[in-house]
Order: C-alpha cells, then structure tokens, then sequence
C-alpha cells in the first residue's frame, strides 16, 4: 500500500487509529497486537504470499536475537560471535538470493560467454530495510545492547508500517521504550497535529513536486535510453529533475513515515536533513538518508577498521562502505559506479579537508562555493544512479559538457545583442525534443533555491521533537517566523497543500526507494 | 487553538476543499461522463473531452449501455460516425462510438468482447487491426470509472476550467463519442500546413526504397494461404460470440488514401495487406459459413475519387475528406455506412472468399485506370517523400 493512495489516507490509516486507540483503552498489548496485524495488512497488500516471507525472518532473527542476549549474558563470547556469523549469513543469504541471485547470474554468463535463460525473481518490497533492520539488532544483542522477549513488540518493531518499506533504518533501542511507554497507548491530539502537519507536508512533496519533476526527467532519461544525443541544456534539466525528483520523493515519503508514526505517538529517528545544504559530500551524507548512513559507519565502515588504521586503510574503507552503500540501492553497475563516485568524492573531500586544516580557508565566501561544488557533485552522480545502464548514463554526463553540442530553444534567438553573440560562437538555436518551455526551467530554478533557502520540515516543527536525533548526523535548527504552531495562519497554509496534494493523488506513482 | 481543534480543523478544511473541487468537476464534467449538468453556453461543449477517451469512453459505454457500436482505433474514431442512419436503423438504435486514439488491437480486441458481454448490442463495427487473441482486464475493470481522476483530480479541475473558457470553440468530441481531431484546428488550414502534415503522418509508413522517383511494384500476387485453425483465435472469438449474441458483425478494413496504398506498395506492403484480409475472410467463412448476412468483412481501398483527394485539392482542412493520409472526415463514413447498411454500390466491397481473387484483380485494373488519369498521384507522392526526407532515387 501506498501512503500517497486513497485507501491507505482514507481507510488504512482511519481505522487503524481508531482500532488502536479504541483498544488500548482495554489493553496496551492488545493495541500493539492490533498494530503489528495492521502492519503485516499494510505489507500484504502488495503480495500477501511475501508475508510470509517477512514473518519467517522475523521469527528466525528473533530466536537469533534471544539466544545472542543469552549467551551474551553467560558471557560465552566464542559461541554468541559464531552465532552471530551465522545470523548475518542468513539475512544477507536472503537478500543476495532475492536482490543479487539475477545480477550475479547474468554478469557470470557474460564472463563466461555463455547466454542462458535467468531466474524470475521478484525482489519483495523492503528487504534491504528490514534486513538491515534485523541485522542492526543481531550486533546489539551481541554486544548486549538490545535485548527482546517480547515476539510480538520484537514484529511490531521489525514490520512497523511506517519504516518496512523504505525506511528509516530503526535501532531496537530507539523503538522498543517508545512501545512499552504508557504513553504511547493514549491519545494525544498534539502528536495527531503534528503528524498530521508532517504527513501533508509529506504528501505535497511528492505528489505535487517530485512526480511533476518525474514528468521532466523521465522523457529525458528514456530517449537517451533509446539512443537520443540530449544537447547540454537537455541533459542538465534532466539530471536537475532528477535531482529534485529524488530528493523531494525522498523528503517526502520520510515526512509521511515520520508524520504517519507520530500519529500513533511513536517517534521515528531523523532521515533527511535539507541535504542540498550540505557544504561538503562528508556533510551531505549526515544529511541525505541519514538512518543507512549511520548504518553503514556502525555495522561497515567501523568494522573493517574505520579510522583506526593508516590514512590510506581508512580511504579504502570509506571506499568500499560507500561501494557497499551503492550496491545496496540496486543490483546493477551503475549504481556500484555511483557508489564508487560518492567513494570517490568522500576521499578527495577527506583529503581536502586535511589540506585545509594546515592551510586554512582562503577563499571569501567558500561556504556557498562549497554548497554548489557538492551539489554539482551529486547531481553528476545522480545521472549514474537513475539512468537505464552505463552507457546511456555516460552519454548524459558527455552531453552535459556539451558534447553534443550547445543547443538552446529557438524562442531564445530573439536578435538581443547575447543571443548574437552566442549564435556567433557556435550555440545553436532551435526547437528542443526537452525543456523546451522557459516555465520548466524557472521552476527547476525555484526548486533550486527552496532547497538551498527554506527551512525543512524539521525545523518548522523543532518545538514538538518532530524526529529522534543521531548526535553527529543532521540538526533540527529553528524556522524562526515559519515555526509552526497550532492556528489560522498554519491552519490555511496545510488546508491550501493538503488539498492540493489530494488532488494531485490520481497518478499511480511509487516511491523511488521503495526499489531498494 | 488547542492541538485538537487545530487537527479537526485542519482535516475538515481540507477534505471541504476536495469536495468543493469534486462538486465543481461534476458540475461542470469536462470529460463528459456524468451528464447530469448540461447547459448551453456552460458546459455543453466538451473541449477537454478529446484525449482522454481511456478515462471516459469504455466507462461511459457501460453505463449507455449502447445498441449499435463502432471500436477502433483513432481512424474510427475521426471517421466513422454513430448517428449514421443506416447504423442505427434510422434512429432506432442507441449508438456510440468507442473507437480510442492509438488503440492497439489488444485493446480493440478486448473493449469489443466486453461490450458483446455488457450491452444489449445489435450492431458492431470493428477496425480490424489483428486476428489474434489477448489477455484483457476483467469487465467490471473496463467499465470502471476512475471517479478519483474524473472529479478529485487537478487534472480534471484544470480541464473544467478551460471548459468553461472554451465554451465558444468548436465541439471536438461529440456526445456519441466521434472526434474531430485536427479537423479545425487553425494551423491546419492552408495547403502547406495540410502538406507538411501528410508527410509527418506517412513519414513511418515509407521505407528506404521509396524515394524519390522510384516506382512501385506493377502487380501483386496475394498468397492465400490455407489458414489453420489455430490461428486468429482473437477474431474466432469475436466472431463466435457475436453469433451467440446474435449481435451483426462488420469487420471493417478501412478506406486507404491512394498515397497510402501507394506508399504501402512500394515498401512491399500490399500483398501483406490482402493476405491479412484473406485470413480475416477465411476465419469468417469457417467461424461463421451460413451466416454471411451477420458476419460481413468489407474493404475500401479503391482507388477512386473518395479515396484519392488530392492535397492540393485547394481546400482548407476542415473542409476536406481527409486530414491526412490515415485519418478521414465524417462525410466518407458516412459514404462508408451508406454502402455497408443502404447497399448503395461505387464505394467498396463486401469480401468473401468467393470473391477474393474477383476483387484482387478489379482493385489492380482500377489502380491502373486511376493512375493514368491522375498523374498527380505521382507527383503528391514524390512531393510527400521529399517532405518526409526519403531523398531522390538517382541521387542514392
């Protein structure tokens, strides 16, 4: 089910409050029971079969779960790390199974020249989350940090609808006191007004910004696909849509988790953090998907020796997390390329800023320099992740650097004195297959400056603890005049969206990470 | 304000909101499926209503619940026209038009299933596209209204006010679903514009060997071949329930302008062209032998006066036969009809296989004819080749 479709505003999520608060008048076990059936529905309603599958890993990652706690406290340290190998093996058997089986086959065939026909596997919505969810909980049980006997607390946490299909990334010890807390089992018409204001933000985020942005790119990225040279102008708009589209598909889906679970008094952790502000890649990774990122440094990067070893193992390891980070996204080398890119670009920022602290800053105004070096940056990146393959990705990324040449729409050659001028140094004029309409362009440009000027979410609901913080990874800040607050003017402005969002609904439209 | 006030509010405003736009966009039906609200000057018009046929027209039909229907694809859509009274037995039957721009045959094929299935159908006429079968939806799926896209959508609420704005323009759609197209359409209206434009249609239909100055192939020699019984199961079904439903049958090939079929020729399309229409005969002759009264296929890809206007007929767009060399107006419908359901002889022909061979050679004789009296079929066809871009013969 999606959070932007009727039945899951209109339906799912009405009755699913009811029943939860009706029963916890009678039971907190009961309205927790009623939660996790309620969430087991929400994943069922894709493919009821895959149910089955979620269940049976929560089941066997729970009893690996309970034995680590156990043998954690008998100390039998040699026994609780073959257990937990052995856990981790299967969570990652399970993923490689139904996320890389195909991929491994079809690059193996092509090694050995060799073509045959590929397995029909469907990859079941939010493996990657709920097994790195799991797998999360096996190294804190082992490490003695999370213990659970509660099966049905253990499934709510694991299936919990607003975090199973992308996220965010949950630690057991975020979620587990919020679900035995009384609180939670009482309603609270200030956490049903703040995730309220969450969700419709949500909502019009992706449904009226981030699919108007898809309705740009995805032409673009679909002829070069098709073999089309897109001229420098196309390809940057594509790759600007893109970058909007994702990052406000993204935004929006982690308000409507975050603002979804709020509801039910439960605080999910920080996920987005307006990572387009972000004055290095270093910082846009505190920022831009914030749960994974904290993931991959607690349970990869750290273990392989993170920053404890020589400068250049600890540029491997930034390396390799970051390709590890890529090949999470998807089964396929563009995305390991554009996690080797963001390697890449970890390294050098790494390097520069170890330039910078002996030499120090030299430049006025480096912070907004650095703003749109990093945003440059990922916007090349981005082009690797959302393009069809490798190639049609390379030829985008030629034609940003106009070669393809420098094409702008005919309507531009207006006899003006620049349009003469840039006519007599080889631009062209003429009718473009793509970001034709100067409306396309000014709204990419907006879209631009709201990115880098407003305030996010979080900030405009920094006095209701919007989100549960990872010291080190994104901050709330304060919206200053925009912070809301219960009345008129907030009153108008979330009627204005929330409606506008509603009606912007009719498009059948998945969320990008619901892929991963 | 206390947070639940706020919160009540806050939803009320909003679903208030959606309903304010829901109540307009059925007021004012831009897409013509309500038809509760219908006045002139007003909302009468439907301008928005061409282009979104997926969204209305199979839901639509479910509803009319229609006696006399036309499925095809844009061609029937432009040109085949339900309120013919021979389609209707003079008036007698309820018709609709439920012909789709860019339908596929898959989706021909399935909305001509459902509506034998869901309507009290007499008559159906069917641009044959293909013989072969499909998966559809299930029939409560294609007559479903999207009442989410037809009222709560900003689509649907952009679409009502232009409307209303439009309501002086010239109705594109009408209420029994025939479509204008670029009939009217003000940059389509002198020769140049109607010349470039049968170029960019026909530019797909032309091939390599089609250049300049080239001729097509003097003579065609259909194949026949014996057609086994488990090909065309899409067209045996069609026709077996038709039977069944005692619903009459036209499978309609449709009228060719003679630069089509001059263009189909010279890329070797032809004998393609009369071996799918002897498969469609012959599926009917096995699926349906004493029933030719019922189950009739007819073709009209004469080279004639009806078929061959020229381009530079001197006439602007909206008052020619054809918009370009695909899609024809109304009025040669309406000549189509007259043969098919008046029997008025000079424009096509019912096929059988009896008269297969007849028809094959009469079609060459009056190719030949047409031809020698009218060089200009030449010249047009060179002109829309160069147009197209398929350059000079000698120069390759």
């Amino acid at each position: 089910m999606l959070f932007n479709s009727f039945p899951f505003i209109f339906v799912f999520m009405p009755i699913v409050l009811v029943g939860f608060f009706t029963l916890a008048r009678r039971s907190n076990r009961l309205a927790a029971g009623w939660l996790t059936l309620a969430s087991l529905v929400f994943y069922g309603w894709w493919d009821p079969r895959y149910v089955v599958l979620l269940l049976a890993s929560i089941g066997v990652n729970y009893q690996f779960g309970k034995h680590l706690a156990l043998l954690h406290a008998s100390n039998r340290k040699a026994r609780s790390r073959q257990l937990l190998w052995v856990a981790i093996a299967a969570n990652l058997a399970l993923l490689a199974y139904f996320k890389y089986a195909v991929f491994f086959l079809s690059n193996l065939q092509t090694l050995v020249g060799h073509s045959g026909p590929l397995p029909d596997i469907v990859l079941p919505l939010g493996i990657s989350f709920f097994t790195f969810t799991q797998i999360a909980f096996l190294v804190d049980a082992y490490r003695g940090l999370a213990r659970e006997y509660s099966f049905t607390h253990y499934t709510l946490f694991v299936s919990w609808f607003p975090h199973l299909i992308a996220g965010p990334i949950l630690h057991h010890r975020e979620m587990m006191p919020q679900f035995d807390r009384q609180a939670t089992y009482r309603l609270n018409w200030e956490n049903i007004a703040v995730g309220l204001t969450m969700f419709i933000f949500g909502l019009f985020k992706k449904t009226v910004i981030a699919d108007d942005m898809a309705g740009f790119a995805s032409p673009a990225f679909d002829a070069a696909a098709a073999g089309v040279h897109l001229t420098l102008l196309e390809a940057w708009g594509a790759a600007l849509a893109y970058a909007f589209q994702i990052y406000f598909d993204f935004s929006g889906y982690t308000d409507m988790a975050l603002g979804a679970s709020r509801m039910f008094g439960i605080v999910l952790p920080l996920n987005f953090a307006s990572p387009y502000k972000s004055r290095s890649i270093i910082e846009f990774w505190r920022r831009w998907h914030i749960t994974l990122s904290r993931f991959l440094r607690d349970y990869v990067y750290i273990p392989l020796g993170g920053n404890r070893k020589s400068t250049l193992r600890r540029y491997e390891n930034l390396f390799l997390t970051m390709l590890i980070g890529g090949l999470w996204h998807g089964a396929g080398w563009t995305f390991v390329f554009w996690g080797a890119l963001h390697g890449a670009y970890l390294v050098v920022n790494h390097v520069w800023r170890a330039i910078r602290a002996r030499t120090g800053s030299f430049l006025p105004g480096a912070d907004a320099l650095s703003t749109l070096i990093t945003f440059l940056a990922v916007v090349v990146a981005w082009v690797f992740f959302r393009a069809a393959d490798f190639t049609t990705a390379a030829d985008i990324a030629a034609a940003m650097t106009g070669h393809h040449g420098i094409v702008l729409p005919e309507q531009w050659a207006n006899g003006s004195a620049l349009s003469t001028w840039l006519a007599g140094h080889g631009v062209q004029f003429a009718k473009l297959a793509h970001f034709d309409r100067v409306a396309q362009l000014n709204w990419l440009c907006f879209l631009l400056v709201f990115c880098w000027l407003a305030p996010n979410t979080q900030q405009v609901l920094a006095a209701y603890q919007p989100a549960l913080l990872t010291p080190g990874y994104g901050t709330l800040g304060d919206a200053g005049w925009l912070a809301w607050r219960p009345g008129w003017r907030w009153l108008a402005v979330l009627a204005s969206l929330g409606s506008m969002a509603l009606l912007s609904i009719h498009r059948y439209s998945e969320f990008i990470y619901f892929r991963f | 304000m206390s947070a639940r006030t706020f919160s009540i509010a806050c939803l009320t405003a909003v679903l208030l909101a959606v309903g304010c736009v829901g109540l307009f966009n059925w007021i004012v039906d831009p897409y013509g499926y309500f038809r509760d609200v219908q006045i002139a000057g007003f909302n009468a018009n439907k301008p928005k209503a061409a282009g979104n046929d997926r969204l209305v027209k199979p839901a639509w039909a479910a509803k009319l619940k229609p006696e006399a229907v036309i499925v095809g694809g844009s061609v029937a859509e432009i040109g085949l026209p339900p309120t013919h009274r021979g389609f209707t037995m003079d008036g007698a039957l309820v018709p609709f038009n439920l012909g789709m721009a860019r339908a596929t045959w898959s989706e021909t094929y399935c909305l001509a299933m459902f509506m034998m299935r869901q309507a009290p159908l007499k008559r159906m006429v069917i641009g044959v596209s293909g013989i072969e079968v499909t998966t559809c939806p299930s029939d409560a799926e294609q007559g479903r209204a999207d009442y989410g896209k037809l009222l709560f959508s900003r689509a649907a609420f952009d679409a009502s006010r232009e409307t209303l704005r439009l309501q002086r323009q010239q109705a594109a759609i009408s209420p029994e679903g025939l479509w204008d197209f670029d009939r009217y359409d003000e940059h389509l209206q002198t020769e140049e514009e109607v010349a470039q434009n049968f170029a960019v249609v026909m530019k797909s239909e032309l091939c390599a060997s089609a250049s300049v100055g080239s001729a097509a192939p003097a003579s065609i020699r259909p194949l026949k071949a014996p057609v086994a019984a488990e090909r065309g199961a899409g067209l045996r079904n069609l026709i077996r329930l038709a039977l069944a439903r005692r619903v009459e049958l036209i499978l309609l090939f449709y009228p060719t302008h003679v630069l089509l079929s001059e263009a189909q020729r010279s890329c070797q399309g032809t004998d393609a062209r009369w071996n799918w229409l002897w498969q469609t005969v012959s599926i009917a002759e096995q699926e349906a032998a004493g029933h030719s009264r019922q189950i009739q296929v007819w073709e009209f890809w004469d080279y004639s006066t009806l078929n061959g206007e020229k381009i530079h007929a001197g006439k602007p767009a909206r008052d020619r036969l054809w918009q370009d060399s695909i899609h024809f107006n109304h009025e040669l419908g309406d000549v189509v009809f007259d043969a098919i359901y008046r029997g008025r002889p000079g424009y096509g022909a019912q096929v059988t296989v009896a008269n297969f061979d007849d028809l094959a050679a009469r079609g060459e004789e009056q190719r030949s004819k047409f031809l020698a009296a009218n060089p200009w079929v030449a010249e047009e066809f060179d002109e829309v080749k160069r147009r197209a871009g398929f350059g000079d013969a000698a120069a390759r």
